[in-house]
């Protein structure tokens, strides 16, 4: 049977390489050979001010293209002589229907390099390429921008929920790692305690929409529901307890799922991430629906033909070995390769 | 493979936003034939952000399953050589970009706004914001033209006014949009549709082309008691093409694949070789809308089969429900994106309410957990139900699709903006074709037949079909520079015929009769059946057998004819399952109690998986 290709769920240890670019032309600020720490700026552009409106339904007393610092007199006038200032300096872009459109000043983007590494590329005007070597874990689902933190892992085990006591002021710009978030009160705690993230194996379904609101950056590594973290994903993350991480909750810049890296030293050996790796005999995979959602097993066979499952369907798979002993199949669509 | 040669073989390929399906056609013995079939999930986002990565891959499958090679390392073979590797031709359809994002500006919120929206809705657009520009609902508020500003939307749709009515608010708004985008480089500019006041075509065109890419279709509401759609919709249609499927990651190379083919389209070809009398040039495309193919497909099937009552054609995708009727010369459709089974979910649950995701559920299952299995089915969309709770679910979602675009379809074309819910029916037509992931691989013909049953409504006498090889769409594509071959495999190859349904229309009580079924074989024997309300009834009846039937209905019940009461006699066609019986009344109600509920969907779902009807 055709080996299927698969992006690697985690890995201990690999090379990384993370493109950094600019929304908009602008400049590079490091060279090829540079060495970044994460909140070293590598690329920065002009942008455009913001375009703010102002309703005035009075004799206004500025023109297109003119130049208004904060304060200035838009217009005055009216039966009840009343005047309307400028809320911010800018350009008058025009004068429509009685409201005055202001474009504020420009402002400067600012890149930052998110992982610690080497600049090993540079696009000219518009980012950089930075390689680094560490452990890399891809979430499921995540959410929240860019931060980088200290690894604590406040769970004794894969299944442990993260519970709003194991969250205190000691872990203020920490990332926390959890089994399994179902409780309000740990984001609450999280964000007034600013920490920088949290990783869970799965989180309840109601507290999306909050993660989504909420200060601190979530990545989730299995699923929704009450899914334990998979075993060697928890240990991995064990193992680095108080190391330095950064993470991404936010589809990283290729557009791909939101993670975290603990970046080992930089001249530490690593084999380059491949991605994605063939699926094959022998490779350790995560399952990643019902009835095995959140098991961990080894495939043991890749059947030539299409197999029919429990319930009928005729589909293409995998013999896998659970971690408890059991032999499944398994549909090729609900198999992740964990490392 | 000269120009003068007939096609042999032909790879179609159809690019979902989940799924990549493959088909090989190949002419055997002088017919085009659907030879094999493979699908990989595609390949957009992350570090795999290239269709043709995943279309590869289930190109390297299908090679495994036809046992021929197409591929030479990254390239596709083409033409077909001697010793039989590679095909002659190749062509693509695709659902795989993300909706056209539009903005509407418009005079009122309750008529050229809502037009415009419906417009939107039914085309594979999605609605940022809505601007209401009457002075009452003036909003140029600063985050508004903030947001506009930064994130430029595909296309600003400009609406508002009668015709020959006012056109002041209409100049005015076009240059406040003006004012925002002056300073808009020419490589980020929106595309601008104006579809008001016909009156004001020029003087708003004037204002705007200077800063953006200006097109002019017909007023969305021409009189105040009048809607027109169609030409908005044609546009944002014709957009979508130009503009997000030409910026699939991986296009170039679908464009030099699908070249050898598009060309000998420019000259198109009856498939003995002969050059057909009217040669115009057609768009050659790299890649059509998957709704433009399918689109074609149905438009065919009604032409083909002389259907009076028309086609009705269903496609629940990932992330697009799309439905397009065509009867006579008419063609209608409804693109509804963001609603689908995987990336759609969110849209289904927040149109639908959990509720109503449930009540189409045989089996108890708690509300979180709903919740999780729907969140995991979208966090990893390329998965597939191994658990009869998770296909069950699977089930209830498409038919939410499908109840939501079923009902903005009927809105829209058939039944008018004040429609009582009691008259809320689906018209009759003669053939119901369904189509998508989801619903090819669901294991069971019956289980498929009572989401259609329940989602689409079907009234009066109608076949089911679905498109069991993913391949309608493709054939559409082909129809335009082979339609022979289109033709040929669509007749023999295409369909999984799941049977004949008979639905009368009104309300019906369990235990009442419903109808009297007289079924009279070819070699002269009968049966006669009392089928009371409430119920589904399956009697068997193979694909190649027909038998003629008799329905009488109740006084109350209309069985399509138009009037209650009135039976009528129909030679039917067998199927997978054979003949339908559906008298649980249209529009269907469910039990409000949710226990009576699953316990009624139990019985319906038995019917058609296991038990078939013996008189």
């Amino acid at each position: 049977m055709m080996p299927i290709a698969r992006e690697t769920r985690f890995a201990p240890r690999a090379q990384i390489v993370r493109r950094r670019l600019l929304p908009v032309p602008g400049r590079v600020c490091v060279h090829v050979g540079d060495r970044v720490h994460p909140r070293d700026v590598v690329a920065e552009a002009e942008v455009a001010g913001v375009l703010r409106v102002v309703d005035v339904a009075r004799a206004i007393r500025v023109a297109p293209g003119a130049s208004v610092t904060r304060g200035t007199a838009l217009a005055s006038g009216g039966l009840i002589p009343r005047r309307v200032y400028a809320p911010c300096a800018g350009t008058i872009q025009g004068i429509e229907e009685g409201c005055v459109f202001i474009r504020e000043e420009p402002r400067t983007l600012s890149l930052t390099a998110y992982v610690p590494g080497e600049v090993v590329e540079t696009y000219p005007h518009r980012g950089v390429a930075i390689q680094a070597t560490g452990a890399l874990i891809r979430g499921a689902w995540g959410s929240g921008g860019e931060h980088e933190g200290w690894l604590v892992v406040a769970a004794q085990s894969p299944a442990d929920a993260l519970s709003w006591e194991r969250v205190s002021l000691r872990h203020r710009g920490a990332i926390l790692v959890g089994g399994m978030l179902d409780d309000p009160r740990t984001l609450c705690r999280a964000s007034q305690f600013r920490l920088s993230g949290i990783v869970v194996g799965s989180l309840h379904p109601r507290l999306r929409e909050a993660c989504e609101q909420s200060w601190p950056a979530v990545i989730v590594t299995e699923g929704m529901g009450s899914i334990p973290m998979a075993e060697p994903l928890f240990d991995l993350l064990r193992s680095l307890h108080g190391s330095a991480a950064v993470l991404s909750g936010a589809p990283a810049d290729n557009g791909g799922p939101p993670e975290l890296i603990v970046p080992f030293s930089l001249d530490d050996e690593a084999a380059p991430m491949v991605a994605p790796r063939p699926l094959a005999v022998g490779v350790r995979v995560r399952l990643t629906r019902e009835p095995y959602l959140g098991a961990v097993g080894q495939i043991v066979g890749l059947p030539e033909s299409p197999q029919q499952t429990a319930i009928g369907t005729q589909t293409e798979g995998a013999q896998v070995r659970l971690s408890d002993g059991r032999k499944v199949f398994v549909p090729l669509g609900n198999l992740e390769l964990i490392e | 493979m000269s120009e003068s040669q007939p096609i042999e073989s032909i790879l179609a390929a159809d690019i979902g936003s989940t799924l990549t399906h493959v088909c090989l056609l190949e002419r055997v013995e002088g017919v085009y034939r659907f030879v094999a079939h493979a699908e990989m999930p595609t390949t957009l986002g992350g570090s795999e952000n290239d269709v043709t990565i995943g279309l590869r891959q289930a190109i390297q499958r299908l090679e495994q399953v036809a046992q021929r090679d197409l591929l030479a390392g990254e390239e596709l073979i083409i033409p077909e050589d001697e010793a039989g590797k590679g095909v002659d031709g190749f062509l693509a359809t695709s659902s795989a970009a993300p909706p056209l994002e539009c903005v509407l500006v418009g005079l009122t919120e309750d008529l050229s706004l809502e037009s415009a929206r419906r417009a939107c809705m039914a085309s594979q657009a999605s609605v940022a914001e809505a601007i209401p520009i009457g002075v009452r609902g003036r909003r140029w508020d600063s985050e508004t033209v903030s947001a506009l500003r930064e994130m430029p939307p595909d296309v600003v749709v400009l609406v508002g006014g009668i015709d020959a009515g006012p056109i002041v608010p209409l100049e005015s708004a076009a240059r406040i949009l003006a004012t925002i985008y002056q300073d808009v480089s020419a490589r980020d500019r929106s595309l601008c549709i104006f579809a008001g006041n016909q009156e004001a075509r020029r003087s708003v065109a004037s204002v705007l082309s200077p800063v953006l890419e200006v097109r002019v279709v017909d007023n969305v509401r021409p009189s105040v008691g009048t809607e027109s759609l169609g030409e908005l919709q044609r546009e944002l249609a014709e957009t979508y093409a130009r503009v997000k499927l030409a910026a699939l990651p991986g296009y170039r190379r679908l464009a030099r694949w699908s070249a050898p083919l598009a060309q000998r389209g420019l000259v198109p070809r009856e498939d003995n070789g002969a050059q057909r009398p009217s040669a115009a040039p057609l768009p050659s495309p790299a890649i059509l809308p998957t709704s433009e193919g399918l689109s074609a497909t149905l438009r065919f099937i009604a032409r083909r089969d002389g259907l009076t009552r028309g086609v009705l054609g269903a496609d629940v995708g990932g992330t697009t429900t799309y439905i397009g009727a065509a009867r006579s010369e008419i063609y209608q459709w409804a693109t509804n994106a963001s609603l689908g089974t995987s990336y759609g979910i969110d849209e289904v649950l927040e149109y639908s309410g959990l509720d109503n995701i449930e009540r189409w559920l045989p089996v108890a299952m708690g509300r979180e957990e709903i919740v999780s299995r729907l969140e995991n089915a979208r966090l990893r969309p390329y998965g597939v139900p191994q658990t009869m709770e998770d296909l069950l679910l699977t089930q209830a979602l498409i038919r939410q699709a499908l109840l939501l675009a079923m009902r903005r379809m009927r809105r829209q074309y058939w039944l008018p903006l004040d429609t009582r819910p009691e008259d809320d029916i689906t018209p009759g037509f003669d053939l119901i074709a369904v189509r998508g992931g989801a619903i090819a691989h669901t294991p069971q013909d019956g289980l498929i037949a009572l989401t259609i049953l329940d989602a689409v409504q079907p009234t009066g006498l109608t076949r089911l079909v679905i498109d069991w090889a993913s391949i309608w769409p493709q054939l559409g594509a082909l129809a335009r520079y082979a339609p022979l071959a289109a033709a040929q495999v669509l007749e023999r190859d295409s369909f999984r015929e799941l049977g004949t349904v008979v639905a009368p229309v009104g309300v019906t009580r369990e235990g009442e009769r419903a109808l009297d079924l007289d079924i009279v074989r070819p070699d002269g024997a009968s049966e006669r059946v009392e089928i009371p309300g409430g119920t589904i009834r399956r009697f068997p009846l193979a694909l190649s057998e027909s038998v003629t039937i008799e329905v009488r209905p109740a006084r109350h019940l209309d069985i399509g004819l138009g009037r209650k009461g009135v039976g009528g006699k129909a030679i039917v066609r067998g199927g997978n399952l054979g003949l339908i019986v559906d008298t649980r009344g249209r529009p269907l109600g469910l039990p409000q109690d949710k226990q009576l509920g699953r316990a009624k969907m139990q019985e319906w779902l038995g019917a058609l998986i296991h038990d078939a009807h013996s008189p």
